[in-house]
This record gives structure tokens, C-alpha cells and sequence, in this order.
């Protein structure tokens, strides 16, 4: 493992500076990223902190991996739908972006928290 | 090893604005933070712009708080031209995945083929239609009031008329009608659309600041997978309405003239009231033709010589005679001969519409042909 963040009492506000947090740990690994990366890893982030805010901010524990980068939230969902939503439906889009932009996404769910892990490449 | 790309990338936000188009330009990262932002710059663009185009082409991270703030945006607002430039790969997938129904242009279009051919032609026909000069409004098919419904207008039509896009839309094109249009020339069109004939026309059509202007259209049945719309194509003709009047009116002059010289100045008199009704489409007028000192009076002629006076040295003389009524005098003397018209019964509109240094002209031209 190259790091580790607890993002305490996460908020959307704060998606920026974790993501970047979380790039420039990644600069130490080989993984390339993209726009299409950073904007996947960015949705996941704001799932997260939404997901956490509403149960009330618990903390995000996020680490990023030579292969792969992990977001750790509370769910009250077992398995994240990652349909998409209509068209008209402003929030719930999020996770269907992360699973579009970058497909080497899996999730997995436990003990009242899911993990999302992203592959890199 | 990877070069972060993100350490130059905080959202700028470039807005060049116009009446006919707005550009908005997203270079950065787009955050959650910066929704509530975007979204009240859109929606002010969407509002007070014919067209709107959302230039992408430096965009970084794209997600669902962008896509958010333009549903946001959208929500309240009726107008439909919204337009993507040139978005990242993976911003085309955020759009397809939203669903938004936004047209996005890429300007790579320059392949070779048929321009029907071209993924890029649908939107080459849009952009031929918003960036055209002349104006075009479709509207729903229904002739009965309120009908027909304004759904779509160029940028063109709202120079022309002064509206906004948003302001009028989903309203009905009577709103451009006023005192001074042609009511026998709207049943014709009516008769025509009803038959499904194209209709090509030419009537007194008004802007929202109330001005008048002399509108020539042409409007067509179009049928659509939805249903049946009215396409118009509409031009400013002011200046050639009158070029045109004014040539007629000196013709009618230089014909009253070819008569022998008894008789020509009554002729002459006469020709000088049927030219001013052409030119100004309304009034009644008087007009003589007289030598100095032959003097008589009329009962539409009848004024003070002051105002000839004022008319003959400084221009045409306008007369507000009654609330909203508005007499035209003008005067010219040649020689011995002194030419007098007076025009009564005009409103404000009918003066908007007309070229007074036309009427000084003509005046001039019937003093000098009844000196011939």
C-alpha cells in the first residue's frame, strides 16, 4: 500500500482537495491518470461524502494502491445501482458516471459500509 | 510516473454575452462547489441569449454537479438552444449517460462527402439557421386565437423584432401585430395556410420597443414526426417599401405633368395627394399648387402661413391636432409657384414608417414640373 486517508467528516466542498490528495500520492505509482479518471475518482468521492453526510459524516477511509485506489463509505445500500437515473432526477447520477468513465470499477459491500475499488491502468 | 495534471486546473468561467449569442467557457476542474455559480451564469445567459453555446474544449473533471447545474439551469427556462462545443471524451460520456438532450457540436466536420453524408449536418443546417440574417420563427399549426404558439425563433428574428428568445416563445406571433396591419392581408393568410398554400406577403408589423416596420415574410406548412408547424421567413423591408413608394409617387407626378399648361396644375395638385397617400399608406391630404399671388384657400389647406413658412425653410412641419393625431405639412416654392400639401389624420405610427425627406422631395418635384 503507498497511502492511507481517513477523510473525517467528509463534505462535498472538500471533493477537491481529497482528490487531489489522492493524485498526488498516485504520482509515486506508474497508473497514468486522465480527465476521465479524475472525473470518475471525483464522482465517487462526492458519493461518498454525501452518503457519509447522511449518516452523519462518518468517516471515509480512502487508499490508493500501486493497482488500484479504494473509497470506503457507510451505504445503506448493499450493492451501489449504478443505473441511471432519469433525466430529470438531479442527484443518483454519480456512481453510473464511475461505473460509464471507468469501468474497471467493482464494488463491495459489508458490515453496513461499501468499497469501491478502481483498477488502474 | 505520472505528471498530476490537476495542479493548473481551477474552474474559470469566460462569458462573452450578446443579445443573439452567448458564450460560456468552462476551463478547469468542475467541482461540487461551483454548481450554485454555474448555474445562475447559464440560466442568465439561457434567459437574456437567442443562443447559448457552453464551450467545453478546456473542461477537466465533468460530473454530476455540472450536469446538475445546467438541469438546474434549464428547469425554468424556455429556451431550447443551448448548444455544447467540443467536449472531452469523457465528457460525452457524462452527456449521453444524462440523457439532457442538448446538441453538441464538434467542429471537426470537414469530411469529405455529401453534406446529408456528414454526422456533423444536422447541425450545419442549425447553424445555418442561427446565424443567417434573415428571420425565421416556426410555429405551432393552429390559426385560432391564442395560436399559433412561437416555438422556435433565429437570432435574426430577434434583432428584427427586438425580442428575446426567451420572452417569446410561447407566445403567439399576433404580438407583433398593431393598428397598422394589413387585416385584409391576415385573412389572406390565413385562407392560404388553411389551403396549404405558402403564403407571401407584406404588411406593417411591430417591434417591442412599438416601432413599426414593414415586414415582408413568406410562410410555409412543414410536417414533422410531432406534427404540423408553420416555418416563417420574415425581412425588415422598410427602406425598399419606401424606395419603392417613392418611385411609383414621382411617377404619378411626372405624368400629371405631360398635359398642357392650363390644366396641369390642378393635375399636378391632384397627383401630389395620390403620392402622399401612397407614400404614407393613411391620411387625408390637401395639396395646391399656386402662383404667389393667386392665393386661395381650401378647407384641408387652410393653415397659418407661419407654418408654411417653417415648413418651406426648415423641413416638414408635424402638428400634434389632436390627442394622438398628427398633421404632416410641407411646402416649397420655385419660381413664382408655391407648393402646399397637408396631411391630416396620421398617428405617431404612420410617422415612424415614413421617410419625410420623401415628402420634401416630392413637393420640390411638383413646384419645379408646374413651372415647367
Amino acid at each position: 500500500m503507498i497511502e492511507h486517508f481517513e477523510w473525517e467528516t467528509p463534505h462535498i466542498d472538500e471533493v477537491r482537495t481529497v482528490r487531489h490528495q489522492i493524485l498526488d500520492a498516485m504520482s509515486a505509482s506508474p497508473a497514468q491518470t486522465d480527465c476521465t479518471f479524475e472525473t470518475a475518482l471525483s464522482e465517487l468521492l462526492t458519493n461518498a461524502a454525501e452518503a457519509s453526510t447522511e449518516a452523519e459524516r462518518e468517516t471515509v477511509l480512502i487508499e490508493v494502491h500501486d493497482t488500484h485506489v479504494t473509497v470506503t463509505n457507510h451505504s445503506s445500500t448493499e450493492v451501489p445501482d449504478v443505473a441511471v437515473p432519469p433525466a430529470d432526477a438531479i442527484r443518483g447520477r454519480g456512481l453510473a458516471f464511475v461505473a460509464a468513465l471507468w469501468p474497471q470499477t467493482s464494488w463491495l459491500a459489508s458490515d453496513g459500509q461499501i468499497t469501491a475499488r478502481m483498477e488502474l491502468r | 510516473m505520472t505528471t498530476p495534471r490537476h495542479d493548473a486546473h481551477s474552474l474559470s468561467i469566460a462569458v462573452d454575452g450578446a443579445p443573439a449569442r452567448t458564450r460560456i467557457r468552462l476551463t478547469g476542474d468542475f467541482e461540487p462547489s461551483h454548481r450554485l455559480l454555474f448555474t445562475e451564469i447559464l440560466r442568465g445567459a439561457l434567459k437574456t441569449s437567442a443562443i447559448t453555446e457552453l464551450d467545453l474544449s478546456r473542461a477537466g473533471v465533468f460530473g454530476s454537479a455540472a450536469v446538475a447545474a445546467i438541469v438546474d439551469a434549464r428547469r425554468d427556462v424556455e429556451q431550447p438552444t443551448l448548444v455544447i462545443r467540443n467536449p472531452a471524451p469523457h465528457i460525452v460520456t457524462v452527456l449521453e449517460i444524462s440523457n439532457l438532450d442538448i446538441p453538441v457540436d464538434t467542429e471537426d466536420a470537414d469530411e469529405p462527402g455529401l453534406p446529408s453524408s456528414r454526422p456533423g449536418y444536422d447541425q450545419l443546417i442549425a447553424r445555418s439557421v442561427t446565424s443567417g440574417r434573415e428571420a425565421m420563427c416556426i410555429t405551432t399549426d393552429e390559426l385560432d386565437s391564442p395560436g399559433p404558439e412561437i416555438v422556435y425563433v433565429n437570432p435574426a428574428f430577434c434583432a428584427l423584432t427586438g425580442y428575446s428568445a426567451n420572452e417569446i416563445i410561447g407566445q403567439s406571433p399576433r404580438v407583433l401585430q398593431g393598428a397598422l396591419t394589413d387585416r385584409v392581408m391576415l385573412d389572406r393568410l390565413r385562407a392560404q395556410l388553411e389551403q396549404r398554400e405558402t403564403f407571401h406577403g407584406e404588411t406593417v408589423n411591430y417591434r417591442k420597443d412599438g416601432a413599426p416596420f414593414f415586414m415582408n415574410w413568406k410562410i410555409t406548412a412543414v410536417d414533422a414526426d410531432d406534427g404540423r408547424y408553420f416555418v416563417a421567413h420574415q425581412i425588415d423591408a422598410t427602406t425598399s417599401v419606401r424606395a419603392t413608394r417613392n418611385v411609383a409617387a414621382t411617377a404619378l407626378l411626372r405624368d400629371a405633368a405631360d398635359h398642357g399648361e392650363h390644366e396641369r396644375n390642378q393635375r399636378l395638385a391632384d397627383a401630389l395627394v395620390a403620392a402622399h397617400h401612397m407614400l404614407l399608406g393613411a391620411g387625408s391630404v390637401g395639396s395646391e399648387i399656386t402662383a404667389a399671388d393667386t392665393r386661395r384657400s381650401g378647407d384641408t389647406i387652410d393653415r397659418s402661413p407661419a407654418v408654411y413658412e417653417r415648413a418651406r425653410d426648415s423641413g416638414p412641419e408635424i402638428i400634434e391636432s389632436d390627442l394622438h393625431a398628427f398633421e404632416l405639412i410641407v411646402s416649397a416654392d420655385i419660381d413664382s409657384r408655391e407648393v402646399r400639401v397637408v396631411v391630416t389624420g396620421l398617428t405617431s405610427d404612420h410617422l415612424k414608417l415614413t421617410a419625410l425627406d420623401d415628402h420634401v422631395g416630392l413637393v420640390r418635384l411638383a413646384a419645379s414640373l408646374a413651372v415647367g
